[in-house]
């Protein structure tokens, strides 16, 4: 008798090398200390480096198969180029909080006597990061709710990681119970959808296939659907664990947090949108509320996350604001333009879809990553230098006078609160002007309302990044100049860098992203709905 | 097209005559740098460095005004000299495409001549002088790259980058309440050039796949290119962005100008600015505004302007006489100046609202006009503060017999403000008014639009401003009476006479103010053929 076969081929498992290299990096991170003494940190970072590595090359090596896009393990897993060019930003980024770590939270635990932890930091970061792999490529509602938690779960532990440090661990508490409650409402949304369609997949979600017309039990369960997301993407109401958690945490996971973890969920939030409203693209208006919906959230969060932002006093807590109202801009954008796009051939197994709002939320990501990350990576690099045995060096106080005590880095931390702001030449400003040409593209009044809503967000933002300039070049201070050199510095310089290359360079990143901008609509052409077949044939 | 002279890499950086703008541009920038790399320079150093750069400068603008052809006339656009375009980002379509034609060219001028000036007002910094000299250089590059970009989004991005030098230097470098008045500065242009970046974008949009052209922020292309031009006229696909878009390019010029009420940026940040930089705020960054409605949105949406002249002009009279009455509360010396210039600058708003030639030539000759007469003004009220500390009207007075020389060449700055026949103001404020009663002609574009119904609220403009005239005399003279005149007082007693630099300055001032008041067909001729192409695109 034949036993069926439950493993998995290599043909099945070949395009998710990448994760498949964490997993096993995370696994003997994990056992490292087993086998070598407890502070043995070079052991950990070659583990992790090698990790990371290995998956950058998995990750290469199946971009050919990921750009015709396919569905694997009867349509849990999808590799398209959208999950395959946010995988690169998310591995990329890992590597550089890595970096982050070595340069910053461990020399300064060291320094005070502590081991660091290495190895238990660096299993739930590649754990996490795993998951947050897994979020941007799944139609899957189930796998779905599974990557999601997969990232929740250590980015919790991560968040309350300094044990003695009583901020946070209320923070990592107050993550908990939010990222506890917002799952629960997700997977009760979840099971609502599964109840209508009878299906888990949300590439068959479709119209068609509505078991029960009845709206209602549709919109809550795909706005539980949203909670779920929102929470992962500091969506106002779901934010307040946001600043708490930032502020809390040391400044590598608050990175971390702000970026990959945003990255994620909106990855995962798109293709949700992008097969819901392509559902919507068979002449039902079923969907037609999602946008509004959105771009109300959207606008809210950016408002929120700005008036928020006025009162803080915390470099931390601010930037968490700040990027609560890149969420925003991100979310209004997606509202405008989550319009059924262009159906592209995607090889054999599946049809793709290339939509303004994937083309331009890629590009956002990308730029996003290294504005934000600077200005974070560069506060910290800030709070190590002038940190004294009394002040955290990270209130905006501690930050008075910095051009003349710390000149490279103040000058560094104007670039990125510029870039923050939009002004013309940084990567901010690119952002500004790809938020605004894909609003106008829609030529409806929903775009005019985005355009009206990141227009007045962006004058609003400028009055607190310009506290923070205040602080350091308008303020006076008699204290003495720092030790800038250290490699904290010389991190925060290389992300600067491309905030000026990369609005030069604008047209290479623009291509990027159309390039990679294709979303799988998952399912056979021949399970497609029949007008979407139309639709194909007549382009 | 006479313009497109494509230049890349090496022919570029050639210097000849269709570089010299971006030779203009650079060489501030290179100067800023220069200074930024001199290890812990001595002030003096640093401010010599600074006046060789803004010299070279001025001299290169003299050298362009020089080789400019000033007799070339021809549609709006066919007269750019010294174009220089090539392709900057090419998915958006920018295109670095530097040129002036007669209506920027003065301004060139004008920017370059006050900023010798201020650099030379510059010499009592003492704080931090690397800093200073540098951002007044780069705010120099940033003030010429506004007046000769054509491509809109590099006319942005000139329009913003200008904005940091000033923040800074009102922030670092300002009086008591530096740092309320810099972000005041910076949010309320910041606000305006939102709006213009929105309708720039908007333009750019609509603008796609219009007859199989790609999208553009070609300025000239824009204006001149019927099929372009006719969108945003009405019955094009676009009228109803193109109202919302010459309302929202208003608002962003008038924060600059400053127009009522959009002006209380102004007063705060003149106050707090040191006096060169009041010098270069007042004479050439509220320029950009005027120029902004002068080269954008009355050349773009002639149709939404003349429909909309009548706020326009309302706005334009209200701001003068609102400033007018204002002044003459103020107790600060200063404060005082900065109001007489939102009134001031209410005449250019009125004389380009009304659309006739004498009006538009009016507003742009009260531009240059104030930009000389209110540089001259800050820098007189500079010398008292340098000596007494402070600037409250009431406690000045009698330093006529303590300092005849500089009283002498304040009354010229007095009159030259204030539009005594002779002197610079007048021949502003005169053509403005004529052009104003000239619009109520029945043959005039206003009056063709409208049917004739602009007939009365023409003649009241006209009669309301010229009546305003007398308020400009009340407080200037009474200014003058209070500060100079009278007896003299004993606290005053020491001070000082004027320093060589400080009565060259207004000696040099002064002078252009009388030469312009005096000649001024020297700066209308050579502006008319530019002022008749923007108005030619009106439709007059």
């Amino acid at each position: 008798m034949e036993m069926p076969n439950l493993l998995p081929s290599y043909q099945q498992i070949e395009p998710f090398l990448p994760e498949v290299a964490l997993i096993a990096a995370t696994l003997a991170v994990l056992l490292i200390p087993v086998f070598s003494p407890r502070k043995n940190i070079l052991a950990v970072a070659i583990t992790t480096t090698v990790g990371l590595a290995v998956a950058l090359i998995g990750l290469i090596y199946t971009r050919s198969l990921a750009m015709t896009g396919h569905t694997y393990f009867g349509g849990m897993l999808v590799l398209d180029p959208f999950a395959w060019f946010v995988k690169l930003l998310l591995i990329i980024f890992t590597g550089l909080v890595m970096a982050l770590w070595f340069v910053d939270s461990h020399r300064r635990m060291v320094s005070r006597g502590q081991s660091g932890d290495a190895p238990e930091f660096f299993t739930l970061l590649l754990a996490a990061t795993t998951g947050m792999m897994l979020m941007t490529g799944t139609t899957n509602l189930l796998m779905m709710f599974l990557a999601l938690e997969m990232s929740s779960l250590p980015s919790y532990v991560l968040a309350g990681f300094r044990k003695t440090h009583r901020p946070g661990a209320e923070a990592a508490l107050k993550y908990v119970l939010f990222g506890a409650a917002s799952s629960a409402i997700m997977l009760y949304g979840m099971s609502l959808l599964f109840g209508l369609f009878g299906t888990l997949d949300l590439a068959a979600m479709h119209p068609h296939n509505l078991m029960d017309a009845n709206r209602i039990v549709l919109v809550v369960g795909v706005v539980g659907l949203l909670v779920g997301i929102g929470f992962k993407i500091a969506m106002v109401p779901v934010h307040f664990w946001c600043p708490d958690v930032f502020e809390g945490t040391s400044i590598d996971i608050t990175t971390w947090l702000s970026v990959a973890s945003k990255a994620a969920g909106l990855a995962l939030l798109m293709r949700v949108l992008t097969l819901l409203m392509h559902g919507g693209d068979s002449g039902d208006a079923w969907m037609r509320w999602l946008p509004i919906a959105l771009l109300i959230l959207g606008g809210i969060t950016c408002f929120w996350g700005n008036l928020g932002a006025y009162p803080q006093q915390n470099i931390k807590r601010l930037l968490a604001f700040s990027s609560i109202v890149h969420s925003g801009y991100m979310l209004v954008a997606l509202a405008a333009v989550i319009m059924p796009g262009e159906i592209v051939d995607g090889g054999e197994t599946a049809q793709m879809i290339k939509g303004p709002a994937a083309d331009a939320l890629l590009f956002y990501l990308f730029m996003y990553v290294f504005m934000n990350a600077g200005a974070f990576m560069t506060a910290a690099a800030i709070a190590q230098r002038i940190a004294t045995p009394t002040s955290s060096g990270e209130r905006l106080d501690d930050y008075a006078g910095l051009a003349r005590r710390a000149p490279i880095l103040a000058g560094a931390m104007l670039l990125f609160c510029l870039s923050l702001t939009g002004m013309p030449l940084t990567i901010g400003f690119a952002t500004k002007i790809k938020l605004f040409s894909v609003l106008y593209n829609t030529g409806q009044g929903i775009g005019w309302i985005g355009v009206g809503v990141v227009g007045i967000n962006t004058v609003m933002g400028a009055f607190y990044y310009f506290r923070i300039i205040k602080q350091m070049y308008l303020v006076q201070t008699d204290l003495p100049r720092v030790i800038e050199i250290a490699p904290a510095t010389v991190l925060s310089l290389v992300l600067a860098v491309p905030n000026v290359a990369f609005f030069l360079g604008y047209n290479w990143i623009d291509e990027v992203a159309h390039r990679h901008c294709a979303i799988s609509l998952s399912l056979p052409a021949e399970q497609l709905p029949q007008s979407a077949q139309a639709d194909v044939s007549h382009r | 097209m006479a313009y497109p002279t494509r230049l890349c890499f090496p022919e570029c950086c050639v210097f000849d005559k269709s570089t010299i703008l971006t030779w203009m541009m650079l060489m501030p920038i290179l100067g800023g740098i220069f200074i930024l790399l001199i290890p812990n320079p001595q002030a003096r150093i640093a401010r010599t460095v600074a006046m060789a750069f803004c010299v070279a400068t001025f001299l290169l603008s003299l050298l362009a005004a020089r080789l400019f052809d000033w007799s070339m006339v021809g549609e709006y656009g066919k007269s750019i000299q010294f174009a220089q375009d090539y392709i900057w980002i090419r998915s958006l379509n920018v295109h670095y495409f530097v040129g002036v034609d007669g209506l920027s060219m003065p301004f060139v001028l004008l920017t370059t001549f006050i900023s010798v000036l201020a650099c030379w007002a510059s010499y009592g910094i003492n704080k931090s002088v690397k800093g200073y000299f540098a951002l007044l250089l780069f705010l120099l590059a940033g003030m010429i790259g506004v007046f000769v970009s054509l491509d809109l989004l590099l006319f942005y991005i000139f329009f913003e980058v200008s904005l940091f030098p000033m923040y800074f230097l009102i922030g670092i470098w300002g009086g008591p309440r530096k740092e309320y008045a810099a972000i005041k500065f910076f949010l309320y242009t910041l606000l305006g050039s939102i709006g213009i970046l929105i309708v720039i974008l908007g333009l750019w949009h609509h603008t796609h796949g219009v007859g199989g052209r790609v999208a553009t922020f070609d300025l000239i292309q824009l204006a001149t290119d019927p099929a372009l031009s006719g969108l945003f006229r009405s019955g094009g696909a676009a009228v109803g962005f193109a109202s919302l878009a010459f309302w929202l390019l208003f608002i962003g010029f008038a924060v600059k100008i400053p127009s009522v009420p959009l002006h209380t940026w102004l007063p705060d940040a003149h106050v707090e600015a040191p006096t060169p930089i009041s010098m270069i705020l007042a004479a050439v960054l509220l320029k950009m505004g005027g120029y902004g409605l002068l080269r954008i949105s009355y050349p773009l949406f002639p149709q939404q302007a003349a429909e909309n002249w009548w706020w326009v002009a309302l706005i334009g009279v209200f701001s003068i006489i609102y400033g007018a009455l204002v002044a003459m509360a103020q107790k600060d010396f200063k404060r005082l100046v900065a109001y007489s210039s939102v009134s001031h600058m209410g005449f250019v708003v009125l004389g380009i609202a009304v659309m006739t030639p004498a009006g538009t030539a009016g507003a742009m000759f009260q531009m240059l006009a104030h930009g000389i007469s209110s540089a001259m003004m800050f820098f007189i009220v500079g010398i008292i503060y340098d000596r007494a500390h402070h600037r409250e009207i009431p406690r000045l007075g009698g330093l006529w017999s303590q300092m005849p020389a500089y009283t002498g060449w304040a009354v010229v700055g007095f009159f030259a403000s204030m539009g005594l026949p002779g002197l610079c103001g007048f021949i502003g404020e005169i053509m403005v008014l004529m052009g104003t009663f000239g619009a109520a002609d029945a043959n005039s574009h206003l009056m063709l639009m409208t049917g004739g119904a602009a007939l009365r609220p023409l003649l009241w403009f006209g009669v309301l401003t010229a009546a305003s005239i007398i308020l400009t005399a009340a407080y200037l003279l009474w200014t003058l009476q209070r500060v100079y005149m009278g007896a003299p007082k004993p606290e005053y007693h020491h001070f000082p006479g004027l320093s060589g630099s400080e009565k060259w300055i207004l000696v040099t001032l002064g002078v252009t103010a009388i030469v312009m008041g005096v000649l001024p067909m020297l700066v209308l001729d050579p502006i008319r053929p530019a002022i008749e192409s923007v108005l030619r695109l009106v439709g007059t």
